[in-house]
């Protein structure tokens, strides 16, 4: 459950892995996935194993696209049951990151 | 042995009885024919001795009738008779005799005759209940292969409608072979594609590929995730599978807008993506088969690739691969198939190769192939086919919940009410929304109405932390206050409507801030009512701020 955090070892993609519930019970592990990261890596969020998310979640990733530089890196969600494509899709999150 | 006695001559019947007693057989007499005759449906006689001049009926006679009467195993009948011409022996043969012994008896000679027989009917018994069991045994198979073709036709088949974008083509042998293909509509758009073999032929398969259709079908139409389809099917198989039983299977869901396909493929060849020019990209199995022997190595993860509406994706079985590779002499059937610029030549292809294999008697597996054009228009045609169970069966109910302080402070109650919702009225496929839903509103109601924390803190990265420890202490101090939730569910033509009423005891908050278009706001907070309003019918707050009523059709 929550987060889990996994750095490829030839590139230096870092995946954030969200698991069941996806809202602002997980803020710290979800920061800390990031907040030591450079602005220059690039990030995938797995959304597979998340269940439910709410707008606190739309808030994190949002958060987490700002800290890095868009010029450089970027953020892909992917692995999204639809009922959450859709709630990303209400909230026109295509035109922030790319979801996959 | 008991042994029946025909015999009008009470001199010739002591003589035998008294040889025969003396070897420890029953003796039971008949002085007649007519007589020998009811004896033997009587009783339960190991053989017969049948003299041949009787009065009433003869022996001739006597036989034919017990060697008519069908209720009885075969019952040896030796006569007895004093007459040696041919022509009277022959006669005792057609009439349904099985030996002869001549007057008079020598015993030595009837002890013999008696063993012989004996044994010749115990072949006979063995015989017919072999022949008896591998008779029902056959009218068994063919009562099963019959209930394994109506399951794959009217079970399995239905979901698969005409004008979906998909070809599909299979080829089956006499009774059915393992493969099947099905398809389905996904609540939030896009489709679901799966093909499936099983190891086994016949009633196994069936009874698999119905456990397949049945979760395939009831979870698409609720929106899961293939990746939990993947494994319902995988923890209902490996219980029911015998160890020597696999089931191979590919599973893809292309979503409504045709951009990317999502991929779990365990033990079918290669899924080819197909694209304008050519091949775009082609699918290896990366999972083991379904089965108890992989069971340990079972991983439900999937893989994802970009696709364009316009592509093809190609799915087929073994059968298939074999058919083209005998046929084309190629062992490169990605490229083959890829050749192809449209499903129709290449199902047309595929039907070339399945006649010249018939016509050469090449004994051929089942050739299954599913040929699906992603082009959402095409999607959107299966979707409207596919009638939502679940929403037929929509129910009329209303829960109150009434929470208090120090509840509020203890219990995270999202979950629960949402188990409860669940309870009354299955709606898997609106769990994610609903818990959206339930969100926003409890936590506007918290952190805006009992709390009094002002969301403009969260618009920054460092306000969001500062916004939920803030949160996490005020929480913990809470002292009195409420949050009541209704939710009333109304069935409506084709669906119904799930009302939110939300109060809580606080002084209300300003929600018309949050009236900024979802779509322009970047920043990190604002966007609980927007998205809200964007999924619901109705988002109405009262003038103070401190009830909202909800309304979300379904």
């Amino acid at each position: 459950m929550g987060i889990q955090v996994s750095k490829s070892e030839d590139s230096n993609l870092v995946t954030i892995s969200v698991n069941g519930r996806f809202d602002f019970s997980l803020h710290k592990a979800f920061r800390e996935a990031y907040k030591n990261e450079p602005a220059t890596t690039p990030f995938v969020v797995n959304m597979s194993g998340a269940d439910y998310m709410d707008s606190s979640a739309l808030g994190m990733l949002l958060m987490l696209r700002e800290h890095l530089d868009s010029n450089v890196a970027s953020v892909r969600i992917e692995g999204c049951q639809p009922a959450i494509r859709q709630i990303l899709e209400i909230s026109k999150f295509e035109k922030l990151f790319e979801i996959a | 042995m008991k042994i029946l006695v025909a015999e009008d001559q009470e001199v010739n019947f002591t003589l035998l009885k008294k040889l025969l007693t003396r070897d420890g057989h029953d003796v039971i007499w008949a002085k007649n024919g007519l007589e020998a005759y009811n004896k033997f449906i009587e009783n339960d006689v190991d053989l017969i001795l049948m003299d041949v001049m009787m009065p009433i009926m003869n022996g001739y006679e006597a036989t034919k009738k017990i060697k008519a009467y069908e209720k009885k195993p075969f019952i040896p009948v030796i006569f007895v008779t004093a007459i040696t011409g041919e022509e009277e022996l022959q006669k005792a043969i057609e009439a349904g005799g099985d030996d002869f012994l001549s007057k008079p008896v020598n015993n030595i000679v009837l002890k013999s005759k008696i063993f012989a027989l004996n044994r010749i009917q115990g072949l006979y018994s063995l015989l017919k209940k072999q022949n008896d069991e591998l008779l029902s045994f056959k009218k068994r198979t063919q009562k099963e292969q019959k209930l394994a073709e109506n399951i794959y036709n009217n079970i399995i088949y239905p979901g698969v409608s005409g004008n979906s974008g998909a070809l599909i083509t299979h080829e089956s042998l006499k009774m059915f072979g393992g493969d099947f293909a099905l398809i389905a509509s996904n609540p939030f758009g896009g489709v679901n594609v799966l093909l499936g073999n099983v190891s086994e032929r016949g009633l196994i398969s069936s009874i698999c590929a119905m456990q397949v259709a049945e979760i395939f079908y009831s979870m698409s139409s609720k929106g899961f995730h293939i990746q939990n389809i993947v494994t319902s099917i995988h923890n209902r198989l490996s219980n029911l599978l015998s160890s020597t039983v696999n089931f191979s299977m590919a599973l893809l869901h292309v979503d409504k807008e045709c951009k990317t396909v999502t991929v779990w493929n365990g033990g079918l060849p290669d899924i080819i993506i197909r694209s304008g020019a050519g091949l775009r990209d082609s699918v290896q199995s990366c999972h083991p088969p379904i089965g108890k022997e992989f069971s340990k190595d079972f991983e439900s993860t999937c893989q994802v690739f970009s696709i364009i509406p316009g592509d093809r994706l190609i799915l087929h079985s073994d059968g298939m691969k074999k058919i083209l590779e005998q046929n084309s002499g190629e062992k490169d059937v990605v490229s083959l198939v890829s050749r192809f610029e449209n499903g129709v030549s290449l199902q047309k292809y595929i039907q070339q190769c399945i006649e010249a294999s018939k016509n050469n008697r090449v004994v051929i597996d089942d050739v299954t192939m599913i040929d699906l054009e992603c082009i959402p228009d095409n999607f959107r045609d299966i979707s409207s086919k596919v009638e939502h169970v679940d929403r037929l069966r929509t129910k009329s109910w209303k829960v109150d919940f009434d929470f208090k302080s120090d509840v509020i402070k203890s219990v995270d109650p999202l979950p629960h009410i949402l188990q409860c919702i669940m309870g009354i009225q299955g709606m898997e496929a609106f769990k994610a929304p609903l818990f959206m839903i339930l969100s926003e509103l409890y936590n506007n109601a918290l952190d805006h109405g009992l709390l009094e924390l002002d969301s403009s803190i969260k618009s920054n990265p460092e306000g969001y932390v500062t916004f939920y420890d803030e949160r996490k202490k005020k929480l913990s101090e809470l002292a009195n206050g409420f949050i009541r939730i209704s939710i009333e569910n109304e069935p409506i033509n084709n669906g119904a409507v799930l009302s939110f009423r939300v109060d809580d005891s606080g002084p209300g908050f300003d929600q018309s801030v949050s009236v900024l278009d979802i779509g322009s706001n970047t920043t990190c907070s604002g966007r609980g009512i927007p998205l809200l309003k964007s999924m619901c019918e109705e988002v109405v707050y009262n003038q103070t701020g401190n009830s909202v009523v909800v309304k979300y059709r379904w």
